[in-house]
C-alpha cells in the first residue's frame, strides 16, 4: 500500500486537460488521484473538486486557486489546485503532497498565545510593519503610527549573529523567543512570531508578539538559568491526574463521537472541530501521564529493576507496536531479526516505554515513504538499540536542549509536549544506563539507548 | 413571572424558526455584535457619568446628591424598553462586523511577490496627502483591532451617534433628579462635541481614495490588489469614490451575497471580464452564501451590460441617502 513514493511536500504536479476535462497529460500523482477516484484513461477528471476548479477557471476565464482535500489510500490529502485557462485548455498545477497535518498544541499564536506579551506587531511578506498595538509605543517611547510601514528592524535591532530578519521569515518558526533590542530604547526583548499564510501556502507576513526582558543580560542567555525548583509533590500530581483524566477522557469520548456523526448527520465543519477537540484531549491525556510520571522519577532516590532482559527483543516489541502508525505514516521500520539477540541488564517495561518514545519520534520526523531502521549492537560492557531516521535532523546546539523538560526543538512541530526524551533519558539513567543522541541537520538523527551488558 | 418567561422564549422560538437562513445571523456575527453593542453602551455611559460627575461637583449648590444608576443598570434598563437594540445602530455594527469578516475570509494573494503591501507601498508614495492618508488607514486599522475592549474606538455615522449617547443619557437618569438631568444633559452635549463627525466609518480609507483619485484606467488593479491584500475597506471606498455612491450604500451593496448590485456598479465604471471575474471570485471564496457556480452562469451577460446602461441602472443610488430613503416611503404609501 505505500509502495508508491509520495511525492515531497514541496512537489507541484502538472496536468493538462481539454475543453472536455479529459487528461491530455498528467504528473504521475495526478494520474493516480484520478484512478485512485475511479477514472479510466478516456474519462474526464475523476477527481471531482480538482474538476469543479477547472470547470470554475474555464468558466471565469481566470486563474482559480483553492485549498482541497482528497481521499488518498493511506488517508486524507491537503492539495492546493491552481486551475489555469489556456486556449481551450486548463493548465493545472496541484501542489502540497502530503496528509494532512495532525493537530497542533501550538496554534498561529495572533492574540491567545501572545498572552502577556508587551505589545503586539504584524507584517506584511516585505517584513514591513503593519500593526503595532496601540499603547505600545506611549510606553515603550516610540511612535507607533510613525512605524507603520517601515521594515520590521527599524523597530527591533537583531544580533547580527543570529542573522538579519529576511533570514528569519525562511527558518520553521521565525523569531521563536528570539532576543533582539527595541531600538529607540535598546531595551532587551524577546520576540514570538508565526507566519501567516496566503491562499496559495505562500508567506503573506509575521504576527508577532514582543516581551520585554526585565534585568538587563538577561537576554543574553538562550534560556533564564534554571532555578532550583522542588520537583512536583506527590499530592499534586495525583490531584492533577484525579481532576483531569476523568474528564478529559470523557471530552475525548464524545468528541469522538460527534466526529463520527454516531448520533446523526452535521456538518462537515462541526465534525471536524469535534475532531480537533479529541485530538487536543488525547494530547492533554498524555501529558497527564508524563506529569504523574515525572513526580515518581524525580524523586532523588528512584531506581528500577536490574533484571535480565533481551535488548533485541524488546526493540522487536517496540517496532510491532507501532507498525500501523508507520504504515499510515507511510514509514517503513527495519527492526532486528529474530534470530538477533542482545543481553542487558534493566527493566522490561520501562526498556520498552523508552523505545517506543524513540521510534515514535523517529517516526514523526520521517519523511513519508522514509525509514527507520532499529538496530542493536554491543559495545565493550555496553547494550546499545540505535533509532535511526532521515528526518531533518537536529542541530548540534539544540541537542542538549532537547533532553530538558518542555523544550522541543521545533515547538510548531505537531505532536509531543517536550516531556518524552527528558523521561526517556531519566529513565535510561535510573537503569544505569544513558540516552544520547547524535544528529546532522539535514541528516536524520540517531537516538542510542546504552544499558549494561550482560 | 415563570409563565411570562416561558411565553417569551415561545415568541422567540417561533421568530427564530420564522427567519429563513439568508436573514439569520450567523453565531459569530451576533456574538461580536453583541460585544460591540455592550462595549459601546458601557463606554458611552462610563464617559457620561464621568463628565456627569465633574459638572455636579463643579456645581457644588447641591446636597448629597443620589448616585446615578451603574452602566451595566443602564444597559439593562435600555434592553428591557427595547432601545439596546435601536435598528439603526445595529444594522451599522452588523455592516461593521461582516465587513471585518468578510476581510479576514479573503483569499491573500502576494499579487507583488515580495514587495511590501499595498498601503506600505502607499505610505512611501512620493504624493504626501496619498502617503499621510495610507498612514491613517493603517492606524485606523490598528486602533480598531481593540475593539473588544474598548467601545471608544468603534466608528458611528453621526446620527446614529447622537441617538445613542441621548438614550444612554436617558437611562442614566434617576428618578427626577433635576440637577442629575442638567449635569447628564450638558455630559452628553460634550460627548458628542468630543466625537465629530470626522471619525464616521470609512471616513479614513475614503480620505485615502480621494487622494490617490484613481484614473479609470489605474483603478480595475487597484481594486483586485485592495482585495487580495485584504483591505476591503478601502476597495469599498474607492468603488465609491469613483462612482459617487455614498460609502454606507456602497458597503451594503459589496457585502450582499446576491451581489447583483455590486456586478452592476463595476460595470457602470466599465471593468473587463477578468478583473470583474477576479473580484467575483474572490468575493464567493471568502463568503460561504455567495454561489459562485451562479456568478460564473452570469458572467456572460454581466459583461454584455454596456456602461451607459448600467450607469442608468444605478444612477439612484448615487443620490443621498435620506432622499433616497424618502422616495422609497413616498412610493410603499402610494401602493398601500
Amino acid at each position: 500500500m505505500t509502495s508508491i513514493d509520495g511525492p515531497g511536500e514541496s512537489m507541484v504536479a502538472r496536468a493538462i486537460l481539454d475543453a472536455g476535462d479529459h487528461l491530455l497529460s498528467a504528473d504521475p500523482p495526478i494520474e493516480l488521484l484520478h484512478m485512485r477516484a475511479g477514472g479510466g484513461a478516456d474519462d474526464p477528471i475523476a477527481v471531482a473538486p480538482i474538476a469543479r476548479i477547472a470547470r470554475l477557471a474555464r468558466r471565469l476565464g481566470i486563474s482559480v486557486s483553492r485549498k482541497v482535500r482528497v481521499a488518498d489510500d493511506e488517508g486524507d490529502l491537503d492539495l492546493w489546485v491552481q486551475a489555469r485557462p489556456e486556449t481551450g485548455q486548463i493548465r493545472l498545477s496541484v501542489s502540497g503532497w502530503r496528509d494532512r497535518p495532525a493537530w497542533r498544541p501550538v496554534a498561529t499564536p495572533p492574540d491567545h498565545a501572545a498572552m502577556g506579551a508587551d505589545f503586539r506587531w504584524e507584517t506584511d511578506a516585505a517584513l514591513r510593519l503593519t500593526f503595532l498595538s496601540r499603547e505600545a509605543g506611549t510606553r515603550y517611547g516610540f511612535d507607533p503610527d510613525a512605524l507603520l510601514g517601515r521594515p520590521l528592524n527599524a523597530l527591533f535591532a537583531f544580533d547580527p549573529a543570529t542573522g538579519d530578519a529576511n533570514e528569519l521569515m525562511r527558518a520553521a518558526a521565525p523569531l521563536d523567543g528570539r532576543c533582539a533590542r527595541l531600538r529607540p530604547t535598546d531595551a532587551p526583548v524577546r520576540l514570538s512570531a508565526a507566519i501567516r499564510h496566503d491562499g496559495m501556502g505562500g508567506i503573506a507576513g509575521l504576527t508577532g508578539a514582543t516581551f520585554l526582558i526585565d534585568q538587563p543580560g538577561e537576554g543574553e542567555g538562550d534560556t533564564p538559568s534554571p532555578i532550583h525548583q522542588p520537583p512536583l509533590t506527590e499530592s499534586f500530581t495525583a490531584g492533577l491526574d484525579r481532576a483531569l483524566r476523568t474528564p478529559l477522557a470523557r471530552i475525548v469520548a464524545n468528541a469522538d463521537s460527534i466526529a463520527a456523526r454516531a448520533d446523526g448527520p452535521i456538518a462537515a465543519d462541526y465534525a471536524e472541530y469535534a475532531g480537533d477537540i479529541a485530538h487536543a484531549g488525547r494530547h492533554l491525556l498524555g501529558l497527564v501521564d508524563n506529569l504523574v510520571e515525572l513526580q515518581a522519577i524525580e524523586q532523588p532516590d528512584f531506581r528500577l529493576a536490574a533484571t535480565p532482559i533481551d535488548l533485541a527483543d524488546v526493540a522487536r516489541r517496540a517496532a510491532g507496536l507501532l507498525a500501523v502508525r508507520a504504515d499510515a505514516a507511510g514509514v517503513t521500520i527495519r527492526r532486528p531479526v529474530m534470530a538477533e539477540g542482545m543481553s542487558a541488564v534493566g527493566d522490561f517495561g520501562r526498556s520498552l516505554q523508552i523505545l517506543i518514545n524513540l521510534i515514535g519520534n523517529a517516526l514523526r520526523y520521517s519523511p513519508h515513504g522514509g525509514e527507520v531502521v532499529v538496530s542493536v549492537a554491543r559495545e565493550d560492557d555496553w547494550a546499545m538499540v540505535r533509532v535511526t531516521d532521515h528526518g531533518k535532523g537536529i542541530a548540534p546546539e539544540d541537542q542538549p536542549r532537547i533532553f530538558e523538560k518542555f523544550e522541543r526543538v521545533d515547538p510548531s512541530e505537531p505532536g509531543g509536549n517536550g516531556l518524552g526524551l527528558y523521561i526517556a533519558r531519566r529513565l535510561a539513567r535510573a537503569m544505569g544506563g544513558d540516552l544520547t543522541v547524535e544528529s546532522e541537520p539535514g541528516q536524520g538523527a540517531t537516538f542510542t539507548l546504552g544499558l549494561r551488558a550482560r | 413571572m415563570a409563565r411570562m418567561r416561558a411565553a417569551a422564549r415561545r415568541q422567540g422560538a417561533v421568530a427564530d424558526l420564522r427567519l429563513d437562513d439568508d436573514s439569520r445571523l450567523t453565531d459569530r456575527i451576533r456574538f461580536e455584535v453583541a460585544a460591540r453593542l455592550n462595549a459601546l453602551v458601557e463606554t458611552t455611559a462610563a464617559d457620561l457619568l464621568h463628565q456627569a460627575e465633574r459638572l455636579r461637583a463643579e456645581d457644588d449648590g447641591e446636597r448629597d446628591p443620589v448616585a446615578p444608576p451603574s452602566p451595566a443598570k443602564a444597559i439593562a434598563r435600555m434592553r428591557r424598553a427595547g432601545l439596546l437594540h435601536a435598528p439603526d445602530l445595529v444594522a451599522e455594527l452588523v455592516a461593521q462586523v461582516r465587513q471585518q469578516l468578510l476581510a479576514e475570509a479573503l483569499p491573500i494573494e502576494s499579487m507583488a511577490g515580495d514587495a511590501p503591501s499595498l498601503l506600505v507601498r502607499l505610505i512611501e508614495a512620493p504624493d504626501r496627502i496619498v502617503a499621510a492618508s495610507a498612514r491613517a488607514v493603517l492606524a485606523a486599522e490598528g486602533r480598531a483591532r481593540m475593539v473588544e475592549a474598548d467601545g471608544e474606538v468603534i466608528a458611528l455615522p453621526g446620527a446614529v451617534r447622537r441617538n445613542l449617547v441621548w438614550t444612554v443619557a436617558a437611562a442614566l437618569r434617576q428618578g427626577d433628579d433635576a440637577g442629575l438631568d442638567r449635569a447628564l444633559a450638558q455630559a452628553a452635549e460634550r460627548v458628542l462635541a468630543a466625537h465629530g463627525e470626522s471619525e464616521s466609518p470609512g471616513a479614513a480609507v475614503l480620505r485615502l481614495a480621494e487622494a490617490i483619485d484613481a484614473r479609470p484606467a489605474e483603478l480595475p488593479a487597484l481594486l483586485l490588489e485592495s482585495l487580495s491584500d485584504r483591505q476591503l475597506g478601502l476597495f469599498i471606498a474607492l468603488l465609491a469614490h469613483a462612482t459617487g455612491i455614498e460609502h454606507d450604500e456602497l458597503r451594503d451593496i459589496v457585502l450582499e451575497p446576491e451581489g447583483d448590485r455590486l456586478w452592476l456598479v463595476l460595470r457602470s465604471l466599465d471593468l473587463g471580464r477578468t478583473a470583474v471575474a477576479r473580484i467575483g471570485l474572490a468575493l464567493s471564496d471568502a463568503d460561504g452564501r455567495r454561489d459562485v457556480d451562479g456568478f460564473a452562469d452570469a458572467l456572460d451577460a454581466i459583461m454584455a451590460i454596456p456602461a451607459a446602461d448600467a450607469r442608468r441602472a444605478i444612477a439612484t443610488l448615487g443620490l443621498p441617502r435620506a432622499f433616497r430613503e424618502a422616495m422609497a416611503r413616498l412610493d410603499e404609501g402610494a401602493s398601500r
